[in-house]
């Protein structure tokens, strides 16, 4: 070209594949991305602030409003933090439930990453079959929850609903219909043109991804076997068998791999606890004791979502209300380095690195 | 049809330098038809086989199994308002689009579309629709830069490039066929075949290109980086709305007919249908055989759509510098040698 002038292009925050409301200053030359900025914040709804005005019990649902594509996730991380504040353990049989629900929900939200990426990349049946299977899952967690997307489930020491009468034969046979179908998804992806778009695309080196804090599979994509659920077990996790998947090539496909490999994982792992489920009862401490005094004190609990390891640190003054709640959020991290891997990359490739990070923007704004 | 029009003329009594007019109005209202039917059926058809193989059902409501829906979409399209964008270039932004329709009404004209199926029978009925094809990216760069908008122009200049790398390897995997031939003119093409052998046994390397490259002209998956909906939200379409939206997508669905009559006619024997048939009571016209091929190559874009995820811009490029006319040139010398051989 004649004149290699450096163009600037705004992409979003309404722009159809940045995942939600992500909002990307480019400085272009040509098609070759020189220089980006990411703009957040476009979902804020001041959820930390509201656990200060509201009861333990009401901080819940806010919770779920964090990352609302796995929202069980956020709710068992608030919950923990307050059992550890409480010195409070759960009965064996929750724990187990929980566990269950829980990777249903991993699943349901890789499920959703995986789709939305294929979407991404143009290959729409990918996003309409994951969906599909997705929606299976979200009605056996309806089922025992009453919730699709906002489950409102975990509670202190237990929780709301046990597991209804002839559920797990029904989930057990849903998963053994999701094994199948999803080794040949996994087929049906990778092909020639899918790994010409991801295979050396967004490179993130092993140092790279620790300096600059990645989160979750991501992180395991670039080659660290870190996952809380080993490194840090709760819950029943250090009772339960699984692998945790890790891919040294710190590209988008590694890190779509980590996902689709996860899912496998997650399914052995709901087999596993529902084969050792323990009788016994799931029911928490009464509702109305949220709005009673909490033990004062902090703590700073993490656990392993979907997208990575969250954290959060509640501060108890010994009213019924906590003090403080921050949380610590792997999609915000993992959108904070996005603008560093994109440099380089053509504009068609933003997309597809945004895709295999799968940040979720209610949990990155909160 | 040129016998329909010779009735015509004769009942009416009409003196005969009105004939050529006449064919042209005649073919032109054929044309429309046409396209018309084939933007109809092919986007119903792409809604629901898509749909199928996405585990949906697609359309179900208007109509039966949902066979109005585009009648609805089309009236919803027309009762919108037209917008034209704040600081776009009114006069290019409003014509661009029928300019468009109307270079693709003219090719389609040129077309044959069975053995008497013709409007006019020119000797370069091979060149003249490709050339004509290749003054579309002029209008879409027209609308890149009228439209005002980032987006448009990126969408715009990826179209002028990938159709400008495009046309080589086009013409060169022809080239292969009028060597064999010693014609530029596709229906002497499909009769030569007609006579027994399908160009697609001698000159599959030719194929393979031609094929290629007419994907990316008709600018769909997994080309279809022009207006990549992740990347650039719909491309050179983005700023549209309304009836000028709807042009667009005719000018796809006129583009997928396009292509996939031009490739039927040089590669898969045009008309020419099985050579002996158990009795029937009726005869099939050549037009059926025709419409069955090239709906299986609609199909085969509408199953491909489904499948593959979109390339890059660069990567296609790559793909046509690096490996198409390479291979181009490599058929040309397959087709000398077939000559040699065959044609002696």
């Amino acid at each position: 070209m004649a004149s290699e002038k450096i163009v600037e292009l705004n992409m979003g925050p309404q722009h159809p594949s940045t995942h939600g409301v992500l909002r990307l200053m480019l400085k272009i030359k040509g098609d070759t991305i020189m220089d980006s900025t990411a703009h957040i914040g476009y979902l804020h709804r001041c959820i930390e602030k509201l656990h200060e005005k509201r009861h333990y019990m009401w901080c819940i649902p806010l919770t779920n409003r964090m990352d609302y594509v796995a929202a069980l996730h956020s709710e068992h991380l608030f919950v923990q933090a307050v059992e550890k504040l409480m010195n409070i353990e759960p009965s064996e049989r929750s724990q187990y439930v929980r566990v269950i629900l829980l990777e249903l929900q991993r699943i349901a939200s890789h499920l959703v990453a995986i789709g939305s990426y294929g979407l991404d990349l143009g290959q729409m049946t990918t996003w309409f079959w994951c969906f599909k299977e997705r929606e299976i899952i979200l009605t056996l967690m309806e089922e025992v929850t009453g919730g699709r997307l906002f489950h409102n489930e975990v509670r202190l020491g237990g929780l709301k609903n046990d597991l209804p009468k002839g559920w797990t034969e029904k989930c057990l046979s849903m998963l053994t219909y999701l094994d199948k179908k999803w080794k040949d998804y996994g087929k049906f992806i990778e092909n020639e043109l899918f790994f010409k778009r991801t295979k050396g695309i967004g490179v993130v080196s092993k140092k790279d991804a620790m300096d600059w804090g990645m989160h979750g599979p991501s992180l395991r994509g670039s080659g660290w076997n870190l996952d809380v659920r080993r490194y840090a077990p709760y819950s029943v996790y250090d009772k339960l068998d699984f692998d945790v998947p890790v891919k040294d090539e710190g590209d988008s496909l590694a890190r779509y791999r980590v996902r689709w490999e996860e899912v496998v994982q997650s399914i052995r792992i709901v087999r596993q606890a529902i084969k050792n489920l323990p009788q016994g009862p799931t029911e928490g401490l009464r509702s109305l004791y949220f709005t009673k005094p909490v033990t004062p004190g902090e703590v700073y609990v993490i656990n392993e979502q979907a997208k990575g390891e969250a954290g959060v640190y509640l501060v108890s003054d010994g009213t019924s209300k906590p003090y403080r709640a921050k949380y610590k959020t792997p999609s915000f991290c993992n959108t904070a380095l996005l603008p560093k891997i994109i440099v380089g990359h053509k504009i068609a490739d933003i997309v597809a690195i945004i895709g295999s990070l799968d940040p979720v923007f209610g949990e990155v704004d909160r | 049809m040129n016998i329909v029009i010779d009735q015509v003329m004769l009942l009416l009594n009409l003196p005969i330098f009105l004939r050529d007019y006449l064919v042209v109005i005649g073919y032109g209202v054929f044309a429309s038809l046409v396209v018309g039917a084939v933007a109809y059926g092919g986007a119903y058809v792409e809604r629901k086989l898509i749909a199928r193989i996405q585990s949906r059902y697609g359309p179900q409501h208007p109509g039966p199994a949902g066979i109005l829906i585009n009648l609805a979409d089309f009236v919803k399209l027309i009762s919108k308002e037209d917008i034209v964008p704040d600081g776009a270039d009114s006069v290019s932004f409003r014509w661009a689009p029928i300019a468009m329709a109307t270079i693709l009404f003219f090719t389609i004209m040129l077309l044959p579309f069975g053995k008497d199926l013709f409007a006019v029978d020119q000797s370069f009925s091979l060149l003249l629709p490709v050339a004509l094809l290749s003054l579309l990216p002029v209008a879409i760069l027209l609308i890149g830069w009228a439209s005002n908008s980032k987006y448009t122009y990126l969408g715009a200049l990826r179209s002028a490039v990938m159709s400008m790398s495009y046309e080589i390897p086009l013409l060169l995997s022809v080239v292969g066929l009028v060597i064999l031939t010693g014609t530029l003119n596709i229906v002497t093409m499909a009769e030569i075949q007609d006579r027994g052998l399908w160009f697609v046994l001698l000159q599959p390397i030719g194929l393979l290109v031609f094929v290629i490259s007419m994907i990316a002209t008709a600018e769909r998956i997994p080309f279809d980086m022009p207006f990549a909906e992740s990347e650039l939200v719909a491309g050179w379409k983005t700023e549209y709305s309304g009836v000028r939206y709807a042009l667009t997508f005719l000018v796809e669905y006129g583009l997928v007919l396009v292509t996939s009559v031009i490739v039927v006619f040089l590669f898969f024997g045009g008309w020419s249908g099985p050579t002996s048939l158990p009795n029937l009571p009726f005869k099939i016209p050549s037009e059926a055989w025709l419409f069955f091929k090239v709906g299986i190559f609609v199909m085969a874009y509408i199953v491909m759509r489904a499948s593959f995820p979109r390339l890059r811009a660069d990567q296609l490029l790559n793909l046509c510098w690096k490996y198409l006319i390479p291979l181009g040139v490599l058929n040309i010398g397959i087709a000398v040698v077939e000559r040699m051989v065959l044609w002696v």
